[in-house]
């Protein structure tokens, strides 16, 4: 993969990690051979239909699971062989943030206590002075201000998009390097979400955090992660990443192009343009427990040919669209010409 | 029609009104100045709605947009009598016009006449599919019930079976496949859709749908946009739609009314609203949607947050959040103001007194 | 109907939901408690018969000097009660019989919750084959028939200590307890806040200990308060049937006692049997009022209905 150029290791690094659940007897590949890496005060935006993977993805880069096969580093060593203080290490530079909003506060906390906790437990607010001090600053982060408007408060006495916020300030407590945001359901309000947004970039702006940022819509990617890179899941795999703008602007993949038609347009103009269903065959999803053959968006793609069921595409290069990798023969491979020479390496053999 | 502006006027819909260029029909809801407030305690309440009016029209889409906390779910149930125990109508009439051409009252109807009058004249779709379907019951068996109690005759089973499995091919589901389902053996989507459907087995004038859509995938929700767009089409109900997302909006609707406090504070024409806001709150609310489609402008949160119902202040209720306010604005509340007079209430008015310092426009970060 | 009653139930319910979790949890617990008639009544006779129990032994004393020459004297101005079998007064020996009884109740069920509860949240928390292990022992123990156990066991040991009496209800009665707070813990642990403080790395005692279980806070009080009757039962059973030796006093003892000696028939020595019943009868009903206006207060949705 030709991410960061410059040398060092990245942030993080998932490298052909899979994920496969067992349920009632059935593997159920969740996530497949994923690989993909976000630096420092890089961004990444992981897009794709719940079902997709795309959250166990950012899971597996959170650490809250192993993967089942493949490898996940961080700053280059591999999650499964560190010791304790690596471990510990990396506990604090890479943090989640749950996003619904509901579910991810304890109830019976105030937000001080929430905060404080991991402050004190990683000792990085000793007296009881420093801890009020470092809550209120987390609290002015997140623009909850003023602070002490906030501090007593419980969850159930806060809005959902206040309870948003004090999740991403309990996120940065440890001063992470890596926020892993999930937004794969979007209850908030617009502006809600729109500040929420600004408010990440600015994190990663000015303090330099990476982001890999999940969500099914791909305006918020493109809003989230113009400056990064966007990687469109399905069913597991990655079947389309490159520069957000690019993704977004020339879509490869009939999947990326199915998204972007399904995501409603603010302008009733551009809305009665694009009423076109999508141009899916099927609007359901195929279960993860009996994948199609070959390529597994197949059965709904508009462009399937019969080589698509019976032979599994391979992200490459994208002969009309050099900055992106796709797996599709249809696009990367078209049937009358010969296989592309060069661009086209890893590609499907025919 | 006699009602082009949006000013309250009398509850009777004028059944000879004078032919002009809008429809001949009468609207299907006309709404006057409703009031609708929660008890929060023995003694308090909350005006959740202060005062709203409009006319919907047959065949028409309204969308009702804002913030949570507007009041536009709480518009969405009073129009069909379903607020919670603690909420209640406290003013303001509901005129609600049938095939028959017979203009009722909601508001004084008995539960025995709701009772008739939901499913058969309005039905609704509320949030939530996932918890809209009796979890022990089949679709089929939800599907007949619905169908038995709400229907004027007697219907055999073979009828009630024919029209559920009309209803379900009209949303796209197979009946075969569906009306034998618990709905914990349907995906979201297709629970959705089976709601939509049962929603539309009697055949009513007027569909209102509270955020049909949020809880689903990006492309279930274009299956269901595209859906309830060509069924309205087919079967030519009235719609209103709910949503906090102004994009699906601009989808589906003709016409966008903004809601802000309790209050109708912009209506309009989805161009108006959408080309030219002129209420400063709908123009912040369109500039937080990120487009997916050309460049990339730059979006921005409304600051502050929505007041409380409670404590509302003095005035335009969103003068503490906007950089237009004058003295004025705190003094007193703004009225609508006709900007543009369109007949079949599609007139352009907004309520804010600075309505023409109000230029809308994305500042553009990225081109595309 | 069904497609649309369940929302708008919904949305009635949301609202005092939110009302229901006020600020301080203990303030709001004692205004509810005064409301609600029925509390209240468990409450005061709860906080009475421990003041009696607890307070009355040090006013009264000890020791109950007894006259057998007045044996059975029925209640005067001077004996309220009565005279017992030895002549001892019935309303003394009421007064100083609570406080075994209520030490056995409430040490059995401290016994019982800790152990239910730190077994319970580790199990569910961890599983694996500690679950499944602790599953096992609660198979065993519930399987131990506890008067038949306490019988033998008082045939071999001096079971004159009520706190050994107490160790031995408490040790065997845990089970349940132990495998709901393990389901409920199975559940908690799921919930995402527990996956951010995992995140943190903040060690699981205090995930466990900290995260998980205040928040089944309310479920413990209200298990531990039955499992103070049913220690209750279990002691004043065990003495009832003579099972446990009649060293000291207590109400148990005390209805043995006037069974044995033939007291039932025996109309002035009425009061000596009415008396402990009614005081076993009114601690339990207290406690058992306590926790049905418990369980509505610290449970919404049962409050909502």
């Amino acid at each position: 993969m030709p991410e960061s150029a410059s040398g060092a290791a990245p942030l993080i690094e998932l490298d052909g990690a899979s994920q496969v659940f067992h349920v009632k007897g059935k593997d159920l590949p969740a996530v497949s051979d994923v690989s993909l890496s976000v630096g420092e005060g890089e961004v990444l935006c992981l897009v794709g239909e719940s079902g997709s993977g795309k959250t166990t993805t950012a899971r597996l880069a959170a650490g809250l699971a192993a993967p089942s096969s493949g490898a996940v580093r961080f700053e280059g060593r591999d999650l499964a062989e560190m010791s304790r203080a690596e471990r510990r290490e990396y506990r604090r530079a890479v943090q989640y943030i749950h996003q619904d909003p509901y579910a991810s506060l304890n109830p019976i906390r105030s937000v001080r206590s929430t905060l404080s906790i991991p402050l004190r437990r990683h000792g990085l607010a000793r007296s009881g002075a420093e801890v009020e001090e470092r809550v209120d600053d987390l609290l002015r982060t997140v623009d909850l201000t003023p602070p002490e408007s906030y501090r007593e408060k419980f969850p159930h006495q806060l809005s959902g998009g206040q309870r948003q916020r004090v999740s991403v300030a309990r996120g940065l407590t440890l001063s992470p390097r890596l926020l892993i945001a999930d937004e794969s359901t979007s209850m908030l309000d617009v502006s809600i979400r729109v500040s929420l947004l600004n408010m990440l970039t600015r994190l990663r702006t000015e303090e330099g955090v990476g982001f890999i940022y999940i969500t099914h819509d791909l305006a918020l990617a493109k809003y989230f992660a113009w400056e990064g890179r966007t990687a469109v899941m399905y069913l597991g795999k990655i079947v389309e990443v490159g520069p957000t703008p690019q993704v977004i602007n020339h879509p490869q993949h009939p999947y990326t192009r199915a998204l972007l038609d399904a995501v409603p347009e603010p302008d009733p103009e551009l809305a009665r343009q694009k009423k076109a269903g999508g141009g899916l065959l099927s609007a359901d999803i195929p279960s993860l427990s009996d994948l199609p053959s070959g390529c597994t968006f197949h059965p709904r793609c508009p462009l399937a040919e019969d080589r698509c069921s019976q032979t599994v595409p391979l992200l490459s290069r994208a002969p009309a669209a050099p900055e992106q990798e796709v797996a599709c023969m249809v696009v990367t491979d078209p049937r009358p010409a010969a296989p592309a020479g060069a661009a086209g390496a890893g590609g499907a053999s025919p | 029609m006699t009602d082009t502006t949006p000013r309250p006027v009398g509850p009777e819909t004028d059944p000879d009104a004078p032919a002009t260029t809008g429809p001949a029909e009468a609207p299907v809801l006309s709404v006057r100045d409703l009031q609708v407030a929660y008890r929060t305690g023995k003694h308090t309440r909350v005006r959740a709605l202060r005062g709203v009016s409009f006319d919907l029209y047959p065949g028409s889409s309204l969308a009702l947009v804002g913030e949570s906390g507007s009041g536009k779910t709480t518009l969405g149930l009073a129009l069909l009598r379903l607020l919670p125990t603690l909420g209640e109508i406290t003013g303001g009439t509901i005129g609600y016009t049938g095939d028959d051409g017979r203009t009722r009252e909601v508001t004084a109807m008995s539960s025995a006449q709701l009772r008739r009058w939901r499913w058969s004249e309005a039905a609704m779709v509320f949030q939530g599919a996932q918890n809209a379907f009796n979890p022990v019951l089949t679709i089929g068996q939800q599907m007949a019930e619905t169908l038995r109690d709400h229907s004027r005759a007697r219907i055999s089973r073979k009828e009630i079976l024919e029209r559920s499995a009309e209803a379900l091919r009209s949303v796209r589901l197979e009946p075969q496949r569906v009306l034998g389902s618990y709905p914990h053996e349907l995906s979201g989507g297709m629970k959705q859709r089976a709601l939509i459907a049962t929603g539309l087995l009697l055949r009513p004038r007027l569909l209102v749908l509270d955020e049909p859509t949020t809880a689903l995938d990006i492309l279930t929700q274009r299956t269901v946009i595209d859906l309830l767009a060509e069924l309205r089409e087919e079967y030519g109900f009235a719609m209103i739609f709910i949503s906090h997302d102004l994009a699906l909006a601009a989808e589906l609707a003709d016409r966008v009314v903004t809601m802000y406090a309790g209050k109708v504070i912009e209506t309009g024409t989805t161009q108006d609203i959408f080309t030219a806001p002129k209420h400063p709150y709908t123009s912040k609310l369109i500039n937080a949607v990120p487009p997916v489609s050309g460049d990339l402008p730059e979006l921005a949160s409304i600051p502050g947050a929505p007041p409380s119902l409670a404590t509302l202040p003095p005035g335009c209720a969103f003068a503490p959040r906007c950089e237009l306010a004058t003295d004025e604005c705190r003094a007193a509340e703004p009225e609508l103001i006709t900007l543009t007079e369109r007949p079949a209430d599609m007139t352009h008015a907004a309520a804010c007194i600075h309505h023409d310092q109000v230029h809308h426009e994305r500042k553009v970060i990225a081109r595309a | 109907m069904t497609a649309t009653s369940s929302p708008v139930t919904t949305a009635t319910s949301a609202a005092p939901r939110t009302k229901a979790a006020a600020a301080n949890p203990l303030r709001r617990l004692a205004s509810e408690m005064t409301r609600s008639a029925s509390g209240f009544v468990g409450l005061c006779l709860v906080l009475a018969i421990l003041l009696i129990s607890l307070v009355g032994p040090l006013i009264m004393g000890t020791d109950v000097p007894g006259d057998p020459a007045r044996a059975w004297e029925p209640p005067s101005g001077e004996h309220w009660l009565g005279l017992e079998g030895s002549g001892k007064d019935t309303l003394h020996l009421v007064v100083i019989g609570g406080r075994p009884v209520l030490m056995v109740g409430f040490l059995a069920a401290t016994i019982t919750t800790v152990i239910a509860v730190s077994i319970g949240s580790l199990a569910g928390y961890f599983g694996g084959r500690f679950d499944a292990l602790m599953l096992q022992l609660t198979d065993i123990v519930m399987t131990v028939p506890q008067i038949v156990l306490l019988a033998v066991v008082g045939a071999f040991y001096q079971l004159d200590s009520p706190t050994l009496l107490a160790v031995i209800i408490g040790v065997l009665s845990w089970p349940v307890l132990m495998r709901s707070i393990r389901a409920q813990v199975l559940s908690l642990k799921e919930r995402e806040f527990v996956e951010a403080a995992q995140l943190l790395d903040v060690g699981w005692v205090r995930i466990v200990f900290g995260e998980i279980v205040p928040n089944m806070a309310s479920y413990i009080l209200i298990n531990f308060i039955i499992a103070v009757t049913n220690a209750i039962y279990a002691m004043v059973g065990l003495y009832l049937l003579g099972l446990a030796p009649q060293r000291g006093t207590n109400w148990g003892i005390m209805i043995n006692d006037a069974w044995t000696k033939g007291a039932m028939f025996n109309p002035d020595a009425m009061p000596y049997i009415i008396a402990p019943v009614t005081m076993i009868v009114l601690l339990q009903l207290g406690l058992i009022l306590l926790t049905r206006t418990l369980e509505e207060i610290l449970n919404p949705r049962l409050r909502d209905r």
